[in-house]
């Protein structure tokens, strides 16, 4: 007699539950810290603006970048491809519809890179092993020859000239990019697709025998982070007047985008945030003054992350080894506040 | 009790590696409800005859059937769909994964049809009871021990529904007690009305637990019958020389 | 026409010798060890510098510079092995893991071997002339240094193959290529032919860098294009496939001969045209296994 009208209302409750841990509380979370990264230049200097721009943009990077490689454990190796195809894009639409708003510019771009994105995968992901890290290996570097080439051979003028939009204007669409790229990143991990995912980075054969159309996963999860990274390379162009060849297919961006998200740490969502904040900050700076230099220990430190801490920083600081490490060093220091600090023994 | 019904059929089929004959010219049929026995020497073909039941390899010549249908050219998550399971003789299961999400992606995926997140947990809790491994849902795959990793592979195979499960030496290495548990287990699930092809080399368990058996040498099915006529076989007792049956 | 075409040949076959020779220092590390070097094109041109130093500083001509290199090369090869690859293969899960890691840490050796000969020699164009006066044949002229190139790969590459195929080290590395597990149980001690097989591949891009050496000017990022140019080799000819990676490095050769000839700038466009038709087509290689 009491059951009959509790359960409807346990079954709400727990939708509403699981609704909120599912989908608004992560939209909030977004919405929110959206908020604050917009309303944040009205409190500091013009070069924090552009500096955190650059970071956002490494966050973008970073994340979209990880959340197809690292569960499925298929490394791309030339992000800087699609990258440079969204700076092309936009400079390309830019020119040809100039009145056309900047969000409908940055969409075409994402998706003209997911274009390439697809096809990438079609030709590499449907196969196991490792031709698709080979393949987007000279990926970024063919298409510089290649654009390079037809801007000499077919167009006769290199580079493009793009309208330079203020560093605010930037900033703040390079922040609702970074939040919004790390919200899908979010939803995905939780999602079946990333579990699809996971699965298959784990083991690709089994998944398949679970029932997992592996393909079709591995391409629909790489072709959507791409999209993020073709944004952001037309987003970031905009400050910039001038384009070319050399500056859309920077391979540079290619070991960044690898060093932050293994710095940082792969398993997580935190950890390529990390790692694009820690090292996109010293980035510009270091790489500007000091390029074979940087470049040199950079590639020394993605050797012995990959060697030592291929779990990154933030997996590092979640494992066992780190919180029994800490809970030991704890013990130890307030045992050693116990016996009084005169007490050598 | 055993059908009449030929669910999985083996016509002819044959792989070849190069030169050599992985598995030649072996025909079998597996009935509705059945536990059909599949023994052999190291090398005589039988992971690879699982091979190309559930897809991973494709047959040289001949055809597997799935309840008439042949399906010698449909890929493995099709084959799975269908309703063809199987477990690893190496064990496969997703070391980096949980107990619950090795079971949950399956469950996700195993019918290709889309099921709702809620009935997937609902029905892994299920199968994580049905296996005895409901206490270590949260534990990674990869820190298990040897019966709870195939307790697992089981669950995992059965979260995608299967009508036909190929297990692959599921009782290898395990203690006379996990025996019993496994073979145990094994009756339950064909309780559940699932039919199944097992490779074993524990012939206690093979003879207790198959209605029929296939004998496979060399990629050649040299003997089939029943548990009684297998074990008085002069053939099958040549090849493996003097070991009981 | 006879002239134009004889060119276009003789320079297919001069570079179709050293890719195949990279091609197949590239194959023996990843059908044997298992591990996919970024950073091969970078042992090239390491090579290449070597017989720089050797020739600018110290007068050595290239082909002794051969015999010098050889034992450098593996030398490095040894240490990278021994720092990099070993304990990488230790710690991995998986196969498929340690593949994966070794890819992402060869690349970042891309970054540490070509910026540590920037900020030591520059990053300009390094030459030196070696043999560069002219021989006819049948109205086409070549330096001569084209022609000692083309024999030099061939000896080492045939010379290779003979020790793969007929001595017990070369069939005990066969071997392992083949299968692991059995390999270990006929006696061969497989963790030091890693690291022999391994080196051994780094001998070979070591020569292939000597030799290119003597024909062109080498620079610190030449290293990228000779990596790209090996891969699409050993896909084309099936990965580990040491035949199919001297066919297919033949192929390579001949094919950008041609492109050069036509319009040089799409060399690198051609060679990734042939890659996505080998992967569309048979991605196993030409010699590849079919299926699985």
């Amino acid at each position: 007699m009491q059951s009959l009208p509790q359960r409807p209302y346990k079954h709400a409750k727990n939708a509403v539950v699981s609704a909120l841990k599912k989908w608004i509380l992560p939209m909030a979370a977004a919405a929110l810290s959206t908020g604050i990264f917009i309303g944040v230049p009205r409190f500091t200097a013009p070069y924090v603006i552009v500096l955190m721009t650059s970071i956002l943009m490494y966050v973008v990077l970073s994340v979209s970048w990880t959340v197809f490689c690292a569960p499925s454990q298929y490394f791309s190796l030339g992000i800087a491809a699609f990258f440079g195809v969204g700076i092309y894009t936009y400079a390309i639409l830019a020119s040809a519809l100039p009145s056309a708003p900047l969000p409908l510019l940055l969409f075409f771009a994402g998706i003209s890179s997911s274009i390439l994105a697809f096809f990438v995968g079609l030709t590499t992901l449907r196969i196991k092993g490792m031709y698709f890290a080979i393949f987007t290996f000279g990926l970024s570097e063919l298409l510089r020859h290649f654009v390079m080439w037809w801007e000499v051979n077919m167009t006769g003028t290199v580079g493009r000239w793009i309208a330079n939009l203020e560093d605010v204007i930037v900033y703040r669409y390079m922040a609702i990019l970074a939040v919004v790229t790390v919200l899908i990143a979010y939803l995905l991990r939780r999602s079946r697709y990333g579990l699809a995912l996971r699965s298959i980075g784990d083991g690709e054969n089994a998944s398949e025998h679970v029932g997992v159309n592996v393909s079709a996963v591995k391409i629909a999860v790489f072709t959507g982070s791409c999209f993020f990274t073709g944004a952001a390379g037309a987003l970031i162009a905009t400050r910039w007047t001038y384009i070319d060849a050399d500056f859309a297919f920077d391979p540079i961006r290619n070991m960044f985008t690898i060093m932050m998200s293994l710095f940082g740490g792969m398993d997580l969502l935190v950890g390529p945030i990390l790692g694009a904040v820690s090292i996109g900050t010293i980035s510009d700076v270091v790489l500007a003054r000091l390029p074979q230099v940087s470049r040199l220990l950079l590639g020394l430190l993605l050797v012995i992350v990959v060697l030592f801490i291929p779990q990154g920083l933030a997996g590092f600081f979640s494992s066992r080894r780190w919180l029994s490490l800490r809970a030991r060093l704890k013990k130890e220091g307030s045992e050693r506040g116990f016996h009084g600090r005169g007490d050598q023994g | 009790m055993a059908g009449s019904v030929k669910i999985l059929e083996g016509d002819h089929v044959t792989r070849m590696f190069g030169g050599l004959s992985a598995v030649s010219d072996v025909s079998f049929s597996l009935f509705q409800g059945e536990i059909l026995g599949l023994i052999g020497p190291n090398g005589a073909g039988k992971t690879t005859l699982f091979n190309l039941i559930s897809g991973a390899t494709s047959a040289t010549k001949g055809a597997i059937l799935f309840r008439g249908n042949e399906i010698t050219r449909m890929s493995i998550a099709r084959r799975c769909h269908l309703g063809i399971a199987r477990t690893f003789q190496t064990g496969r299961l997703f070391p980096s994964m949980t107990v619950n999400d090795n079971v949950l992606v399956a469950s996700l995926f195993g019918k290709g049809d889309g099921k709702r997140d809620a009935d997937a947990r609902q029905e892994t809790l299920e199968l994580l009871d049905f296996v005895g491994l409901s206490d270590k849902a949260d534990h990674l795959a990869k820190g298990l021990t040897l019966a709870a990793q195939r307790r697992l592979e089981i669950a995992r195979a059965l979260a995608t529904h299967p009508a036909v499960l190929l297990l692959d030496e599921v009782l290898a290495g395990l203690t006379p007690i996990e025996v019993a548990q496994g073979v145990e287990l094994i009756g339950r699930i064909r309780a559940r009305g699932i039919s199944i092809l097992m490779v074993e080399h524990i012939m206690k368990a093979v003879m207790g637990l198959s209605d029929r058996i296939v004998v496979l040498h060399h990629g050649e099915k040299i003997a089939e019958g029943s548990p009684v006529e297998i074990a008085s076989s002069k053939t099958v007792q040549d090849i493996y020389l003097g070991e009981t049956l | 026409m006879l002239v134009r075409f004889l060119d276009v040949l003789i320079a297919g076959l001069v570079m179709g010798g050293i890719y195949a020779l990279a091609a197949m220092g590239l194959n023996l590390q990843y059908g044997v060890v298992r591990v996919l070097n970024m950073a091969h094109g970078d042992f090239i041109m390491l090579g290449g510098f070597a017989a720089f130093w050797l020739f600018t500083l110290l007068g050595i001509n290239p082909l002794l510079a051969l015999l010098v290199c050889a034992p450098l090369m593996f030398a490095l090869g040894l240490i990278v092995h021994r720092l990099v690859y070993q304990p990488l293969r230790v710690k991995a899960q998986s196969i498929s893991s340690f593949e994966g890691y070794s890819i992402l840490a060869s690349y970042g050796l891309i970054f540490i071997l070509q910026n540590l000969v920037i900020v030591s020699w520059g990053g300009r164009l390094k030459a030196y002339s070696y043999l560069a006066s002219p021989v006819n044949i049948l109205g086409a002229i070549f330096a001569a240094n084209r022609l000692v190139a083309l024999l030099l790969t061939a000896v080492i590459s045939i010379g290779f193959y003979l020790f793969l195929s007929r001595t017990r080290t070369g069939k005990a590395i066969r071997a392992i290529a083949q299968d692991t597990e059995v390999a270990h149980l006929m006696g061969i001690n497989v963790d030091r032919l890693y690291g022999l097989t391994f080196s051994l591949g780094a001998v070979l891009a070591g020569m292939a860098g000597v030799i290119l050496s003597t024909m062109f000017p080498v620079s610190a990022t030449m290293g990228f294009s000779y990596t790209l140019i090996a891969v699409v080799v050993i896909v084309l000819g099936g990965l580990g496939n040491i035949l199919g990676g001297l066919v297919g490095g033949l192929v390579l050769g001949i094919v950008g001969a041609v492109v050069t000839d036509l319009q040089p700038g799409l060399v690198m466009v051609a060679f990734y045209v042939m890659f996505l038709a080998i992967l569309l087509l048979k991605p196993t290689g030409i010699f590849g296994k079919q299926g699985s």
